[in-house]
């Protein structure tokens, strides 16, 4: 159950408070690595993408590309990644992240080295179909389509999820972003989730499902509360997303099973 | 230590009952003559002796003198003193009725005996007058005890217009909030705004800032007690309001004349039902509003013996069409026994229920949809004993126990269709016992000491489920899974509550006053967001967690001057052990290893309170300035260093004033100041997943800009007429009349474009809660 979900609600309802951006001085904090990477079992290159923390104001944060980087896994398995521009290191050719197999992401930067581990997860969760249900307009509801994934959820694991989607290739944010949900009450559930964005005839509606671990399922969460704070009473406290980055890095190296379908809508 | 304290007990009795010869005791009750509403706090004087004594919470005096005539005054704030002439040659029971004073009579009597002054009071205690705070100016005009204490010094408000309070650097959870002896569990309706207290019940607000008399216990910062109205035993009689959000109605007489009588008093907001005149249907379906009920009755069995019951229920509601419900509320109940034993033991049995619960509904289609439940209950039983030995002497002694049922979540599919399953979180219980003697004794009518001590013990019992992890990495995974059968203990906690005060009357004006008072905390509210909400969990100590400690230490010098002024100085510092804070990005919300998101240290507070009032003239106020600081040394936060606690503002002003041009006629300014609050900011920002995120290194690392508001109000009562019983009254309040947009909060977001597309830039954002609200409200009583 999500607390973001309630607050949302009523914020709407309550506070049509006012809000006006104003400049303020803050004090930069020492630079530091700043890690992006996520591997999966579609079969594509590893990739990692490597920046640095900047001022809060600044217009962007500088890429990497002087760090060596690797992967590699439990099987004894390593891959050195490639510079291929704007702080993205690759591999040379096509990787699938194996089930249930831990990865380990290294970086050397300016002679210091920084480490992550990651397991893919035992279990793959699956699209079964992705339906749709036509809306008439309402006041909360714009007139559309909404869509509907269908799966089953494994009653033999414990599973953390992430959906994604997408509409005519752009991936939809409002009013959410990150879906992410445990199951545990849902396990071994059928699950039919309708989706909270609107599609019109002729939209191509794209949803993944990713089976997540438990610690990716808290860095994302806490970019959700970030990202969604809206200024009212309930906001948490301002924390950093939890990394799995030693060293004094941020970000995340996770390691996630993918499964995409889409739908036309008629 | 239980034996100890009852050895004590019993040897003080023994003392006292020794002492007390060819002496006779003159006790009863002083009401108000207009409705026979007990009068708390009256005071009663023999001058000639120069001892008098003050009535209880229930009314009740008593004073025992050697054998003689005496003149004995009975005087109170706004009511007219009497005189009465007693022969005490023999026990004397005599009630006393007083009138209210009457405006002109009190201009001529300018120098009538003030009766509760500052001086005589216990230190760090002050009391709320509800008619002054009535004529304070309210945000949506609707008058808010909780509010209105805000304004003392030592107390500050939790955010904006919030009715939660911080009591010397004290969390909003460590204020024991009793009305009508009963815990209040969430003192406030639609997440903070406004109090659950309908000013037009209540009778009488006393709020203990340290110093808590060794009766009360279970929270660490302060006692508020608040009572309600017993209603009118002469003749029926009704008052309310209608404002621009609620509307009041109460109704009040005697049920058998002078014996019996019952107050009901309703409150409900009405936002919604204009939502109901809309066009639109399913805005017609939407629902916000929040409604208070308190009812009263009380029964004279005998002049020894007297029964009352009393209740509060109120609840929130909001809802959206038929997909979104929410819901919460508090429930109170108390059923009280006066016995007079004699006429020097005055006790009181109680029978204690509270509950404090939530519930949401989201039913969003056939297969989406579920409700979640939460709460807590009390059922409590008490009893309170006080011995009035002689007017230099009382004891005060008693027990209470009270049975906790924490339901901390139960989730719920709404249909048989849905994807959900049934998930309930182990429930808890505990049992909080306690015992505590309490002496109030007056060395040569110069030296008041009161010394107590309280001794509570806390069960934790089952049945209930609990988990075991590694400690020192808490994100591995339960390491045991421990099963408790009913009534098992799980943990227990005891411990010694000293307390104890000093006043040192200088001369007749001056009294120095110092206390030390030691309390623990055994349940505690979990909340990790800048506004508590009805969703933040109370939970009992137990393997996890440890109970609060506290240990204050105040001193106070105390001056009453001519004319109705008045001034004071305290000084304090408070050392807080076991305090809460939370880990970073904590889930507080249905986790059942929510002990898990926690993390414990130490916090202290200090700081100096200065207050100047006016209390009679055509112009009543006080200016209150406290310079504090609160800290929080936490192991695991800023890298185990000290840190500002959120409500640390160093300064805080309030000034407070009432002008009366005529009897008819007044005007009152409020404005308070306040240094920002600790904040949490970023010191860089970087990229993932599209996201530009801000990065914080530490907490409370800068201060939000300073608050300060004005507000005003005019009340215009309407002609008294001789005949008529029906008065009115009108009050225009309006809140930050100078327009200010203090800022509720700064929130650094990604900037968009007015397209909503992310410009790759990111910006800060300054939110405002409340600017000019004015409102308007029309009283009236028959």
């Amino acid at each position: 159950m999500n607390k973001l979900f309630l607050i949302s609600i009523i914020s709407l309802v309550l506070f049509s408070s006012c809000q006006k951006v104003i400049k303020i001085d803050l004090k930069d904090e020492e630079t530091r690595l700043v890690v992006e990477s996520l591997i999966s079992d579609n079969t594509e290159p590893f990739k990692v993408r490597l920046t640095l923390l900047a001022p809060y104001f600044a217009d962007n944060n500088p890429p990497v590309s002087t760090a060596q980087v690797y992967i590699s896994d439990d099987t004894g398995n390593t891959d050195t990644l490639f510079y291929s521009g704007n702080g993205f290191y690759q591999t040379g050719s096509n990787k699938q992240a194996v089930l249930g197999r831990t990865y380990f992401l290294k970086i050397i930067f300016e002679g210091k080295e920084y480490n992550a581990q990651s397991t893919m997860p035992a279990n793959k969760m699956l699209l079964d179909s992705i339906t749709y249900i036509y809306n008439q307009a309402s006041a909360f509801i714009e007139e559309g389509y909404n869509v509907i994934l269908n799966a089953q959820d494994n009653p033999n694991f414990n599973d953390y999820y992430r959906f994604i989607f997408w509409k005519n290739g752009v991936i939809q944010t409002d009013p959410f972003k990150y879906f992410v949900t445990d199951d545990a009450q849902v396990q071994g559930s059928y699950i039919v989730t309708q989706v909270p964005y609107n599609y019109q005839s002729g939209d191509t509606a794209t949803v993944q499902i990713q089976c997540i671990d438990k610690k990716y399922y808290d860095y994302l969460n806490a970019i959700a509360n970030q990202t969604q704070a809206s200024g009212g009473p309930f906001d948490p406290i301002p924390a950093n997303p939890p990394t799995n980055l030693n060293n004094g890095a941020l970000g995340y190296f996770a390691c996630v099973t993918k499964d995409t379908k889409f739908i036309v809508l008629p | 230590m239980m034996k100890n304290t009852l050895t004590l007990c019993l040897l003080l009795l023994t003392a006292i009952s020794i002492s007390a010869q060819n002496k006779y005791t003159l006790s009863g009750y002083v009401k108000d003559k207009k409705n026979g509403e007990e009068i708390i706090g009256a005071t009663i004087a023999v001058k000639s002796l120069g001892k008098g004594t003050v009535t209880n919470s229930y009314g009740f005096y008593s004073l025992t003198l050697p054998e003689g005539s005496y003149t004995v005054t009975y005087s109170f704030v706004g009511y007219k003193a009497t005189e009465q002439s007693v022969i005490l040659n023999k026990n004397i029971t005599l009630n006393v009725e007083l009138n209210t004073e009457d405006i002109e009579l009190q201009e001529v009597e300018v120098t009538a005996e003030k009766t509760k002054t500052a001086q005589e009071k216990p230190i760090s205690m002050l009391t709320l007058e509800v008619a002054k705070a009535k004529e304070l100016p309210a945000l949506f005009g609707e008058v808010d005890l909780l509010k209105s204490i805000q304004l003392l010094p030592g107390i500050q408000a939790a955010g904006e217009g919030n009715a939660g309070f911080n009591v010397r650097g004290g969390a909003n959870d460590q204020n024991l909030i009793l009305l009508d002896e009963a815990t209040v569990y969430n003192a406030s309706h639609l997440f903070g705004f406004f109090s659950v207290f309908n000013a037009d019940a209540i009778k009488d607000v006393d709020i203990y800032k340290g110093g808590i008399p060794a009766k009360y216990g279970g929270r660490l910062s302060s006692l508020l007690d608040i009572r309600m109205r017993d209603g009118n035993n002469k003749k029926f009689s009704g008052s309310g309001g209608i404002g621009l959000i609620s509307s009041r109605l109460t109704l009040e007489g005697p049920i058998q004349k002078e014996k019996s009588s019952f107050i009901i008093s309703g409150r409900r907001t009405y936002a919604d039902l204009f939502l109901k005149l809309s066009p639109n249907k399913d805005l017609r379906n939407n629902t916000l509003y929040f409604y208070d009920f308190n009812a009263k009755a009380n029964y004279k069995l005998s002049d020894k013996d007297r029964i009352y019951l009393s209740g509060y229920f109120g609840r929130d509601v909001l809802g959206l069409a038929n997909l979104f419900g929410f819901d919460w509320g508090n429930a109170t109940a108390t059923l009280r026994w006066n016995h007079i034993y004699g006429s020097k033991l005055f006790s009181n049995i109680t029978l204690i229920y509270s509950n404090f619960d939530y519930g949401i509904n989201i039913d969003v289609s056939e297969t989406q949809n579920f409700s979640v439940k939460s709460g807590i209950d009390d059922i409590g039983l008490k009893a309170d004993y006080a011995y009035y030995a002689n007017p230099n002497s009382t004891i005060y002694f008693g027990g209470q126990t009270v049975w906790h049922k924490f339901s901390p979540g139960k989730f719920e599919p709404i249909r048989s269709t849905s994807i959900f399953q049934t998930d309930i979180l182990p429930s808890k219980n505990a049992l909080e016992s306690s015992v505590y003697i309490d002496h109030k004794y007056t060395f040569k009518k110069r030296l008041d000491i009161r010394y107590g001590l309280r001794f509570t013990a806390f069960d934790v019992l089952g049945k209930s489920t609990e988990y075991l992890w590694d400690k020192t990495n808490p994100d591995l995974p339960v390491t045991d899974t421990l099963e408790f059968a009913s009534l098992k203990k799980i943990k227990s906690y005891y411990g010694p509550e000293p307390r104890i005060a000093l006043s040192y009357s200088l001369n007749e004006n001056m009294a120095l006053k110092t206390s030390w008072d030691h309390t623990y905390q055994f349940i505690h509210q979990l909340s990790n967001s800048a506004t508590t909400f009805p969703t933040d969990l109370w939970v009992p100590s137990g393997l996890h967690i440890k109970p609060q400690i506290s240990d204050q230490y105040a001193l106070g010098f105390f001056h009453t001057l001519k004319k109705g002024w008045e001034y004071s100085v305290e000084l304090y510092y408070k050392d807080m052990k076991n305090q809460i804070d939370y880990r970073d990005n904590a889930n507080l919300v249905f986790n059942r290893l929510i002990e898990r998101e926690l993390l414990f240290g130490k916090g202290w507070s200090y700081g100096s309170e200065f207050l100047i009032m006016k209390n009679n003239g055509k112009l009543t106020g006080w200016i209150a300035y406290t310079l504090s600081k609160t800290m929080r040394q936490v192991e695991g936060i800023n890298n185990n260093e000290p840190y500002a606690v959120k409500n640390d503002r160093r300064h805080n002003i309030s000034f407070v004033s009432t002008y009366k041009f005529t009897e008819r006629i007044s005007l009152s300014l409020t404005w308070v100041y306040a240094t920002g609050n600790a904040v949490t900011f970023p010191g860089g920002r970087y990229e993932f997943d599209g996201e530009i995120l801000a990065f914080y290194p530490r907490r409370s690392n800068y201060r939000m800009p300073a608050y300060h508001r004005g507000d005003l109000s005019l009340t215009i009562n309407g002609k008294k007429k001789e005949k008529r019983r029906f008065e009115s009254s009108w009050n225009f309040s309006v809140y930050n009349f100078y327009n200010r947009a203090n800022a509720f909060s700064i929130t650094f977001r990604q900037q968009k474009d007015e397209n909503g597309n992310p410009t790759g830039r990111t910006e800060a954002v300054q939110t405002t809660l409340f600017k000019l609200i004015p409102s308007i409200t029309w009283n009236f009583k028959f």
